[in-house]
């Protein structure tokens, strides 16, 4: 029945290309998974847990799918664009209501596939029209993906200075200095906040002198805020630095994701916004957004964005959300401290101050290569090899445990 | 900041169905039809959510177990193994081999891409950007769009339609796949082609995978009607199963818009088919690379819809039923149509619209007669010519058979 002839099959694999090794990030719950260890414990995604380590689906989210449900909507397409409200009320959260951008409706905002889609669609209208250099500063270090994604959109990977593993906090020097030598109009990306790997933000007087430098280089200033609200527990003081920077005068490009920060995670929901000088140019934008758009997915999923929307829109379902995002950022900060109160029990002689003064999901603890494997290898924590850990991963009743173990492969 | 980064940014024009659809909506007049964009309709023109879609919609709102988890880069598995099965059919002897593969992609379009970007980076030598692809004349516009940006530089029409005897240019489209170069990839519809709703028949796809075997041709499907064309399944799918049949490696960028009526939740599924796991195995590998730069991993919701569905067998036989509803009112609107026309007496032969399948019909109005029909008569068609056969009713099809009728014999 089945005529495989060798020679003439069209097989599409090279001889000699390789699989993929696995994504780094996503890798770790593969092993984890794999892993009997009762004790075990995944600090590697970013995925918030609560206390009893389980996922948490928000209230405000079953609220929403319930009102959805009973509305009985049809299925027909989105726009290129996605949804409407959803869109709106995503720069809105990012922008703030009283938005001068806002109510002159010179930015254009679209809905995406979550961050990652966002920050594509951000890369592949930089590499069709951005009129400067091809390269795209990141942060050093920042989050994986951001190379491979500007790098498969056509754009250059260079980075600035940023973390300081002496003080496993901000090279805020550094980061000056690096900044001050990028050729004018390059495009540099900015964490919003709870910067990921590491978790270390700048101060506002801190943005406040980056912004200065940015506009003296006539730079680009593309911003991933993939956690308004989940830093700091407030929406708007996490969104500071977007809005300040936009107040200053610099017309940013923004992704937003809804994964964290409402829980909507396999749903993706995210936006992806342009600040243009005025409407026209804003509905040139979205013209040739569109035209990237299509041939990749042509129209977003629904169901996440009208969740999304519905509890942007809903004042009451609104409220509810704040009170849980802000539950959420209060219990990783409840357990950064414990972490702490925990390492110090233990009797660890080293600071580990940068894990209380870091904020959002993550922690970088400053831990080796070698001194993570250890603490895979014996006390089953997965976490990844840039001793990132994420927060949410961590209950009250595993936190003793992972001070007991960081202890042991530091002391 | 003075100068803006995007003062050069042009104007891009419209995306030509969507345009007609908002032209459509535009217009006030009282018995306007739009025969435009591909989604099904009820005979009250509305469209329609499938009744096992919502009782199944009921049980994923209602299972507080679930939540809102990223999925596997690659996918819910259970949906992109029940996806592949519906395609190869439960006794393929490819799966039994384990050399088939899937990857869950957004809708239809996104399967397409991320075949697309995988071909650009790994066939044909690596980071080939000149194998030629080919697609059909006429095709779904999005095809040129999707290998476009894919980084294809050499993307050509095939002969397909044959606008004369309103058929299948058999003779042109052997003759393209005789004289492509080897290894180019041809995008091939496995039923009811977009625009012209003209499949070859199984003889003649015989012959098309004969010098596709021998000229080392590549197969790259686009399954988006697959039940929503006959009614049936199998019937619809009955070109890929050759093709596999015949030791074929190959893509299946499938969509379950139509069949499903999911529209807006994006449910596509990429199968792969190699010549065995390993070779799968790493191909799935390479893709996953391209997913996680591209959207990281797919949206959940409609996946489940379809998963729950195909890996139920009582869900599974009422789905079936309700595509064949959809399928059976089209092939009523056909047979309709094509009555009126000819007691209209309308000039011309109009057994095209009966012997066509799927949603669309290339009527084979030319654009000056379009423009009557839209301008004049307020119904609403792309100016190749096709039609929504969806967009018909009981309601509205003597209007649009008086309008064909008018815009033949007043414009020539």
């Amino acid at each position: 029945w089945l005529l495989l002839r060798s020679g003439k099959c069209t097989s599409f694999m090279v001889g000699w290309s390789s699989n993929g090794p696995p994504d780094p990030i996503l890798g770790v719950t593969e092993a984890f998974k794999r892993d009997t260890n009762p004790k075990k414990m995944n600090l590697g995604v970013g995925a918030y847990r609560n206390d009893q380590g389980k996922p948490f689906v928000l209230s405000c989210v079953r609220k929403a799918e319930a009102l959805i449900a009973e509305k009985q909507l049809d299925k027909e397409y989105l726009g290129i664009g996605g949804l409407g409200e959803f869109s709106k009320a995503c720069a809105q959260l990012a922008l703030g209501a009283d938005s001068e951008v806002l109510k002159s409706g010179r930015n254009i905002t679209v809905q995406t596939i979550s961050g990652t889609g966002s920050l594509r669609i951000g890369a592949n209208f930089l590499s069709r029209f951005h009129a400067g250099p091809r390269d795209v500063y990141l942060p050093k270090p920042s989050w994986g993906n951001h190379t491979p994604i500007f790098r498969d959109a056509g754009m250059q990977l260079k980075a600035y200075r940023y973390y300081d593993p002496s003080t496993c906090g901000f090279d805020f020097k550094g980061a000056l200095e690096d900044i001050s030598n990028i050729p004018e109009q390059s495009v540099i990306l900015l964490h919003a906040c709870a910067h990921n790997p590491t978790g270390v933000d700048p101060r506002p007087e801190q943005w406040k002198e980056i912004s200065e430098v940015i506009k003296k280089r006539n730079l680009l200033a593309f911003f991933d805020m993939a956690y308004q609200g989940f830093a700091s527990g407030d929406i708007d003081r996490d969104a500071w630095a977007v809005r300040y920077f936009i107040e200053q005068g610099h017309n940013v490009l923004l992704s937003q994701s809804f994964a964290k920060n409402m829980g909507l995670y396999g749903e993706r929901v995210g936006g992806f916004s342009v600040v243009c000088k005025d409407t026209d140019e804003a509905k040139r934008v979205e013209s040739q957004l569109k035209i990237l758009i299509r041939p990749i997915y042509s129209n977003p999923p629904m169901n996440g964005a009208r969740i999304a929307a519905t509890i942007l829109n809903t004042p009451d379902l609104y409220s509810l959300w704040l009170e849980e995002v802000h539950g959420m950022a209060n219990r990783i900060i409840k357990m950064r401290e414990q972490l702490v109160a925990g390492l110090k029990k233990e009797g660890s002689s080293h600071n580990w101050q940068h894990v209380i003064d870091q904020i959002g999901m993550f922690c970088f603890t400053g831990l080796k290569p070698e001194q993570v494997e250890r603490l895979t290898k014996e006390f089953s924590v997965y976490m990844t090899k840039d001793g990132r850990i994420s927060m949410a991963g961590v209950t009250s009743g595993n936190v003793g445990y992972l001070a007991h173990g960081i202890h042991a492969v530091t002391k | 900041i003075a100068m803006s980064t995007f003062t050069d940014v042009p104007q891009a024009p419209p995306v030509a169905v969507f345009k007609l659809t908002a032209d459509f909506k535009d217009d006030p007049h009282p018995q306007k039809v739009n025969l435009g964009v591909g989604a099904y309709r009820t005979d009250d023109c509305l469209p329609w959510v499938l009744p096992v879609v919502k009782k199944v919609e009921r049980l994923i709102v209602e299972d507080e177990s679930l939540n809102h988890e990223y999925l596997p880069i690659l996918g819910l598995p259970e949906f992109r193994s029940a996806a592949s099965k519906v395609a190869l059919g439960d006794d393929s002897p490819a799966i039994k081999d384990n050399r088939v593969g899937a990857v869950q992609c957004l809708g239809g379009t996104g399967a397409l891409r991320i075949g697309a970007d995988f071909l650009q980076r790994w066939y044909n030598g690596t980071n080939n950007t000149s194998t030629p692809i080919y697609v059909s004349a006429p095709t779904w516009e999005n095809h040129n769009g999707v290998f476009k940006d894919a980084g294809f530089t050499d993307i050509r029409p095939y002969h397909y339609w044959d606008g004369n005897k309103r058929g299948l240019d058999l003779d042109g489209l052997l003759d393209d796949l005789e004289k492509a170069p080897e290894k180019s990839v041809f995008v091939l519809h496995a039923c009811a082609h977009n625009p012209t709703g003209t499949d070859p028949t199984q003889d003649e796809w015989k012959k098309i995978a004969e010098i596709m075997m021998r000229r080392n041709l590549f197969v790259f499907f686009d399954s988006a009607y697959q039940g929503f064309a006959s009614g049936s399944l199998e019937k619809d799918a009955w070109a890929i199963r050759y093709f596999v049949s015949q030791g074929f490696e190959l893509f299946v960028a499938q969509s379950f818009s139509k069949n499903f009526g999911l529209y807006n939740e994006r449910v596509g599924n990429l199968t792969v088919v190699a010549r065995d796991s390993d070779n799968l195995t790493r191909t799935l590998s390479q893709m996953e690379k391209i997913v996680r730069t591209t959207w990281s991993n797919p949206p959940s919701q409609g996946a489940r819809i379809v998963s729950k569905t195909l890996n139920c067998p009582e869900l599974f036989a009422e789905w079936q039923g309700n595509v064949k509803t959809m399928a059976d009112r089209v092939l009523l609107m056909r047979d309709q149509l094509r009555a009126k026309l000819l007691a209209l007496g309308t000039p011309g032969t109009w057994d095209h619209i009966t012997a066509q399948i799927g949603m669309f019909s290339f009527t084979g109005l030319n654009p000056k007669q379009v423009e009557y029909m839209v301008k004049e008569r307020h119904v609403y068609l792309m100016a190749s010519g096709r039609i929504n056969m969806c967009g018909l009713t009981s309601k509205n099809i003597d209007y649009v058979a008086q309008s064909i009728h008018e815009a033949v014999t007043k414009v020539q």
